[in-house]
């Protein structure tokens, strides 16, 4: 048995989130998760995929907040900070001071997209977060390998002989051409576009100004440092971003082998998790890596 | 604004009211379209809900069981449930705000289910914005806007089609929207949605029923855009002001 509740919170509790959780209470030893918007998808998450998953975790004793950030979905603009960078810095600040004086003894942040982004961000920034879980995190993840498979794929689906040739004689121009003729990814993919109106001025790109592959390099140094429990998840569905099992390893080969960072690469999943399957096989990767960081951990103590 | 669950336990529903700036006794429940539409659509209702307290109305717009935050495994919806689920919501503005005159308004799914709700209760207006009068159409249109299905063939656009559902929306015809006897507006935003079919049916039965295009962003399945595109404020400003 679940419970579900609704819950208001930060200034003039103008953010409004759902607190979903075990009827039993928290398992003991377990953090909770704030799950933090895809890009301007309200917070049920892209497909009701965050509705699952918070309803799947509280299957296994986790609490979870879903919930929108100001300007986003049914939570109001913050009219206490200067930026909408520090308005994101400051909404996640509360969603994680909320739960923890709620009683839980930590918290994961989950994201997809632009949320991995910001769990990603975040989890560098507040002290209480012993977890981040960061599916298709937009950041500087591309190389000449993953390039060269990008160019393998194109050739495989199209005319190879004649991109080749074309590839043969006019060198960049051609190759830039073809990473811009990419099809875009299907499904809902909100995450990737602005936001309306009353979230304008960059919410959702412009707010987020990614770190460069050295400082991505120290912030993951940082983190695991600290002992914060890493979880990289890649679809296909982001190409331009990711497209092959080993990429995370080959652009931070430190940090892959430490033993509080993970990553994977769902190679059927699709940007938006727009099919059962690719949600429940998500799903069922964070209550393994629950089950493996804190789980069992509390079982044995 | 208020969010909040209500209804029976075991099948809650989540729910956001919006109370009236000024004092009255006349309520709206709003009626979400499904799937991908939902979420798409989502801002402009939440525009729509503003605009229409501030106009005088108590507004409560809601997910229906099985989708949203509301209560249900996302193949437990169906047509009968979602029609109950409107009726619901209608008799939680009552309880909330001792409402004595409903309003509902329905967009593309959420317009069917208005719209064979519309018969509970007082329901003395209705608007039907860019309804779905033809379910083989809305299925064929939904299925080919949706990427290719890999694993499981009753996905659609994020959502499942189980079998029972799909029967349901195959049998959506301008007949099978009932006999709304209330003022009715057929608002089409987009160019493409026929609504004189429905008109001239609803006419028929004695409905006064009129007919509006008001052109705007077809949001139910408009991404997103930069400059506040993604919202459809006209349409929003005409039934606001048709309502009242």
């Amino acid at each position: 048995m679940i419970h579900e509740r609704v819950v208001q919170f930060g200034p003039q509790r103008s953010l409004v989130g759902i607190v979903t959780q075990p009827a039993t209470g928290r398992a003991g030893g377990v953090p909770d998760f704030v799950l933090l918007n895809s890009g301007v998808i309200h917070r049920v998450g892209s497909n009701r995929l965050y509705v699952e998953l918070a309803r799947a975790l509280a299957a296994h004793g986790v609490t979870t907040l879903r919930f929108d950030l100001s300007g986003i979905g049914d939570s109001e603009r913050r009219s206490d900070v200067g930026s909408v960078r520090e308005a994101i810095q400051r909404d996640v600040t509360d969603a994680v001071k909320y739960m923890t004086g709620q009683g839980a003894a930590g918290v994961v942040l989950f994201g997809l997209c632009s949320g991995a982004f910001d769990a990603f961000r975040s989890a560098s920034a507040i002290d209480h977060v012993v977890g981040a879980f960061m599916v298709d995190m937009p950041g500087p993840f591309q190389s000449w390998r993953h390039f060269m498979h990008h160019v393998g794929a194109r050739l495989r689906k199209s005319d190879g002989p004649t991109i080749l040739a074309k590839l043969l004689d006019k060198s960049t121009g051609v190759l830039q051409r073809i990473i811009a003729d990419e099809q875009p990814a299907t499904g809902v993919d909100a995450c990737a576009a602005p936001a309306p109106a009353p979230v304008s001025d960059g919410y959702v790109v412009g707010a987020r100004a990614r770190s460069t592959r050295e400082q991505m390099a120290e912030e993951l140094d940082e983190l695991l440092a600290r002992n914060v429990q890493l979880y990289f998840v890649f679809t296909a569905g982001l190409e331009r971003n990711y497209n092959h099992e080993s990429q995370f390893r080959g652009v931070f080969p430190d940090a892959a082998r430490h033993e509080g960072l993970s990553h994977a690469f769902l190679q059927d999943a699709d940007h938006a998790f727009g099919t059962r399957a690719a949600r429940d096989g998500l799903i069922a990767l964070v209550r393994e890596w629950v089950v493996s960081n804190w789980l069992r951990q509390s079982d044995a103590a | 604004m208020n969010p909040f669950f209500f209804g029976d336990s075991a099948q809650q529903l989540f729910g956001i009211y919006h109370p009236s700036l000024t004092r009255s006794t006349r309520g709206v429940v709003i009626c979400h379209p499904w799937a991908r539409e939902y979420l798409l659509a989502y801002p402009t209702l939440k525009l729509l809900a503003h605009r229409l307290s501030e106009a005088g109305w108590h507004v409560l717009r809601f997910d229906y069981f099985g989708t949203g935050d509301s209560a249900g495994d996302s193949r437990a919806g169906h047509a009968d449930h979602w029609v109950r689920d409107v009726q619901a919501a209608m008799e939680e503005l009552e309880a909330l705000a001792d409402v004595r005159e409903f309003a509902l308004v329905g967009m593309r799914l959420g317009a069917v289910m208005a719209a064979r709700a519309s018969r509970y209760r007082t329901v003395r207006q209705l608007v039907l914005w860019d309804p779905v009068t033809d379910g083989r159409s809305y299925l064929a249109e939904m299925g080919a806007m949706s990427p290719p299905a890999r694993h499981d063939d009753s996905d659609l656009l994020g959502a499942i089609l189980t079998h029972q559902l799909r029967t349901d929306m195959e049998r959506i015809t301008p007949a099978s929207l009932g006999d709304p006897a209330s003022r009715t507006l057929i608002l089409a935003s987009d160019p493409d949605t026929a609504v004189e079919p429905l008109a001239a049916r609803l006419r028929s039965l004695g409905t006064d029923a009129s007919t509006m295009s008001v052109p705007d962003v077809p949001v139910w399945r408009t991404e997103w855009e930069r400059g506040g595109k993604g919202l459809a404020v006209s349409a929003a400003n005409y039934i606001t002001t048709w309502l009242s």
